[in-house]
């Protein structure tokens, strides 16, 4: 597998949970889809055409972060009720200082150098969910050819499916602070593919995802790639 | 500037007293600040899309014609401005999004990336007691009110995205695309605005001048806000080390760079930095050199 490593790092990051609207809770990293859209951002493709882009490179991706703290915003905006504007607010959830490490991967070597190269230079400025929510890429890595290990322990990422009956706590209880705060692996079910018509777009398929926060230990293992000190499965 | 396609503005304000962004009410006749939390402090901020109202006011005031509260066409949604970038400057930097029950979407994605303007003080908690004496002559009590008050530095960043302005998604056509001339226009006209940042919310009893007192500045052949978390406030002046560090990792993408300052109020600055004034200018010269070539 050719795969490269970008660095981010964002001020404030919001990934909505599909489906919220007055009440817009973030995900903790960015689900499948918002990669996807931020590749498209970097290679100048609208959502559509990166979804296709994606699927016929199989490109893959893997995604580690972590935030500082997380804070609620308020919004106010006007809708139009009975044809009337009248004025309304709602809430939206964000992370802050958001760095992530983002792995883009694919079997084909000049797919993988064509996205690294947009990175370099992206034809949208990138952002952490929301347009506002700039994403300063830090560290554009080089192109490796690794091959898959198998994984057992992970924190701070994205794996496809549930994981939630095949895992134990890797967390050192004695070298956590008392103030950082313990998260268990929370399992979404999320949108994967759609069918697009014209601006309009429907789900197709969901997929379930764990999104892993404190150290967990599989209890089986599963494939992905050890780079450095991360271990990263890509999706 | 030929090949740049950004310009990114990182900035520091120091504001002495101020309640500048309220937020959802948190406890009875208490007014609440925008705050964020890391760890176990507590740092207000004031969001993006307050910095756009900000700065759209300034547009404003600046002469331009807005284009805003143009109901949709939909009986159900959010309300949306004329979706007209040719004609409006706000259309055309801040974008759009207008649906049309039947039609496909009208949308225009920002090419102003507007972060929030986050302090870089904790909150200490400070409040500020009030008694409103308006329903006394009606035979009323007097009502006591707190209001969440803030000192403190905070720091923003602005990135424009120069090959779409005037242009791209949202003009129905190449025709409806502005000249270099009018492009230039509209992102000085943006920096003026920047340059006299100035919030109306909570600004009758909390007079606060949020307009950029340090920059740092670059035109870019990337779309990347280099400076974004870089600009740090150390001892009452700022980390000129960072921003080297900064300039140096990014050499290859940047085209020209300045930082300006409003000099007296830090203690340390870049060696090279000149007053906010002139470095608003140099910003202004480099886009206009920008849409000539």
């Amino acid at each position: 597998m050719y795969l490269f490593k970008l660095k981010a790092f964002a001020v404030t990051a919001s990934f909505r949970i599909p489906e919220s609207h007055t009440f817009q809770q973030t995900l903790p990293l960015p689900p499948i889809t918002t990669l996807i859209g931020l590749v498209g951002a970097a290679v100048g493709l609208r959502f559509e055409d990166a979804m296709k882009f994606r699927e016929d490179n199989e490109l893959l991706l893997g995604i580690i972060g972590t935030n500082q703290g997380e804070f609620k915003d308020l919004w106010k905006y006007h809708k139009i009720k009975a044809s009337e504007v009248i004025s309304d607010v709602l809430v939206r959830e964000y992370l802050t200082n958001f760095e992530m490490s983002l792995y883009v991967g694919s079997q084909r070597d000049d797919v993988v150098r064509h996205v690294r190269e947009s990175f370099l230079s992206p034809c949208y400025a990138l952002s952490a969910g929301n347009s506002d929510d700039l994403l300063k890429i830090q560290q554009v890595g080089e192109v490796k050819n690794t091959d898959e290990v198998p994984l057992l322990e992970f924190k701070n990422t994205v794996l496809a499916g549930d994981y939630s009956a095949n895992f134990d706590s890797a967390i050192d209880l004695e070298k956590v602070p008392i103030t950082e705060t313990i998260r268990a692996p929370q399992v979404y079910l999320l949108p994967t593919a759609f069918n697009f018509n014209g601006s309009e777009r429907r789900v197709s398929e969901r997929k379930s995802f764990t999104f892993v926060g404190s150290p967990i230990r599989l209890r089986d293992p599963i494939p992905g790639f050890q780079i450095e000190e991360e271990a990263i499965v890509l999706i | 500037m030929k090949n740049a396609k950004a310009l990114t503005i990182t900035y520091l304000t120091p504001v002495s007293f101020a309640s500048l962004n309220g937020s959802d009410k948190e406890a009875e006749n208490i007014s609440s600040i925008k705050k964020l939390s890391r760890g176990t402090e507590q740092f207000p901020y004031g969001s993006s899309q307050w910095v756009r109202r900000a700065l759209r006011d300034q547009l404003k005031n600046l002469g331009w014609t807005l284009s805003e509260g143009e109901a949709a066409k939909i009986a159900k949604g959010a309300a949306t401005t004329e979706q007209k970038p040719d004609k409006y400057i706000d259309d055309d930097l801040f974008g759009f999004m207008g649906t049309v029950k039947g039609q496909a979407a009208t949308t225009r994605t920002s090419p102003v990336r507007v972060s929030p303007l986050v302090s870089l003080n904790k909150y200490e908690g400070d409040l500020d007691f009030g008694t409103n004496y308006m329903g006394v002559k009606a035979g009323g009590n007097p009502n006591i009110f707190e209001t969440e008050i803030h000192s403190g530095i905070y720091r923003g960043t602005v990135l424009i995205e120069l090959d779409r302005v005037g242009c791209g998604d949202g003009f129905k056509d190449k025709k409806e695309e502005l000249n270099s001339r009018e492009r230039s226009k509209r992102v000085n006209s943006l920096l003026d605005a920047m340059k006299n940042l100035w919030s109306s919310g909570r600004q009758t009893r909390f007079l606060a001048d949020i307009s950029p007192k340090f920059v740092a500045a670059a035109i870019l052949t990337t779309k990347n806000p280099i400076f974004l978390e870089s600009v740090i406030p150390e001892n009452g002046g700022v980390n000129a080390v960072i921003l080297e560090e900064v300039l140096k990792d990014f050499k290859d993408e940047i085209k020209a760079v300045v930082f300006g300052a409003r000099k007296d109020m830090f203690s340390a600055l870049p060696e090279s930095t000149i007053t906010i004034g002139e470095a608003f200018n140099t910003m202004k010269k480099w886009v206009n050199e920008h849409y000539k070539s």
